[in-house]
């Protein structure tokens, strides 16, 4: 697995982790499916939550309401902004 | 308590794993099933069971079934308690819960990470958690339950004293029905707790989590829509005595119970469901807690 490919996985498995999603198998979430709305049912505590999880386990805060848009629109966005971020720190 | 009130509706889940079914093994002698808890200094074993909520209750949608454990364990015996009561539509029934220990595990997960991790990364998810009413209120929504909702947070008493409290609303005519029982959960923080106080590995009952609900109503109204009557709820009563000395653990329960581990306030509703169905003999208990809380429930076969 690519370090792209196990950075999208580490995403997943920390979305099932921290928002309690015990029936979801990371595995069969889709990279570019959107995060909130249909499909995983996320809502914006959800984005709270996963806000603080991010900042948790990769150290890179999500710091307002449009950055949060962007990198939750889908694992893939997520795993982009993570790899940049922890990068740039 | 003066008119009977039926109990048609049984529900079950613990140590002994989920339903009625695997609550009768436990009580002819399967073991128990346990998680070890490494501790600050040293270990302890709890009765705990491993399930995924909405595999016992299919099509419960994913945002109602990311509860916390207390709410989960009361959303599965819940689910169980409806089905046999032949009660598969939203109504205005009551739910009334009663719990010892209530949220004390979330609210430790979620101060703890504020303490340890600051203000801007507590968990908001577990934030909505800190209620003691959590069971009581997710099972109302996910079942579309819409009668009053009570929580009763009463030392291991509690679930029998919900109990009575419902088929005291029954009796009064506030309520036709009542979804009612006891929830208590298990976690690292819990088992701490019980291994500072004392609790070792060995110790019977051996600490576990549970739930156990029932569906009550007027015996009138359960023979009137033909819903199964299990069993009949003839007496009850609670109280609160000084214990006999400080810490001195009271130890005058229901038959059968420790079998199913300590299970706190579901240690009442699951003897109930057992004698509801036929796993025991229906009769008069007490279920008592160190501190002094009793109840006591009276209960008949049904004729």
């Amino acid at each position: 697995m690519s370090d792209t490919a196990e950075l999208r996985f580490q995403v997943k498995e920390l979305i099932v982790e921290s928002l309690n999603l015990e029936d979801v198998d990371p595995a069969e979430i889709e990279d570019e499916q959107p995060l909130f709305g249909a499909g995983l049912e996320l809502d914006s505590l959800d984005a709270l939550q996963l806000a603080v999880a991010i900042e948790e386990r990769f150290g890179v805060p999500i710091t307002d309401e449009d950055m949060g848009q962007k990198v939750f629109a889908s694992v893939t966005a997520l795993a982009e902004f993570v790899a940049a971020n922890r990068e740039n720190a | 308590m003066s008119a009977p009130v039926a109990v048609t509706g049984v529900g079950v889940v613990g140590a002994f794993g989920v339903g009625v079914e695997a609550l009768a093994r436990c009580l002819m002698g399967a073991d128990l099933q346990t998680v070890r808890q490494e501790l600050t200094g040293g270990s302890l074993e709890v009765g705990q069971s491993s399930w995924k909520l909405r595999q016992h209750w299919p099509g419960l949608p994913l945002k109602l079934g990311r509860v916390d454990r207390g709410a989960k364990l009361a959303l599965i015996a819940g689910r169980q308690a409806l089905d046999t009561a032949g009660m598969d539509e939203p109504e205005p029934a009551a739910v009334v819960i009663g719990s010892r220990f209530g949220c004390l595990l979330v609210n430790e997960g979620y101060h703890r990470g504020l303490l340890t991790r600051g203000y801007r990364r507590a968990a908001p998810l577990l934030f909505g958690y800190t209620v003691p009413s959590a069971p009581a209120g997710e099972l109302s929504i996910a079942a579309g339950l819409t009668g009053p909702n009570l929580t009763l947070v009463d030392g291991d008493a509690a679930g029998g004293a919900a109990i009575a409290r419902a088929a005291d609303w029954i009796r009064e005519g506030r309520v036709e029905r009542a979804v009612a029982g006891g929830v208590d959960a298990q976690g690292p923080w819990l088992a701490q707790e019980l291994y500072d106080a004392g609790a070792r590995d060995g110790d019977r009952p051996l600490p576990a989590e549970g739930a156990g609900i029932v569906v009550l109503e007027s015996l009138e109204g359960a023979r009137a829509r033909g819903a199964p009557v299990q069993a009949l709820l003839t007496g009850a009563r609670q109280g609160f005595d000084s214990p006999a000395g400080a810490n001195e653990a009271v130890r005058a329960r229901a038959p059968l119970a420790d079998a199913l581990g300590r299970t706190y306030a579901a240690a009442a509703p699951l003897v109930l469901a057992a004698m509801a169905r036929r796993l025991i003999a229906p009769g008069d208990f007490r279920v008592e807690d160190e501190l002094g809380h009793h109840v006591e429930l009276d209960v008949a076969p049904a004729s």
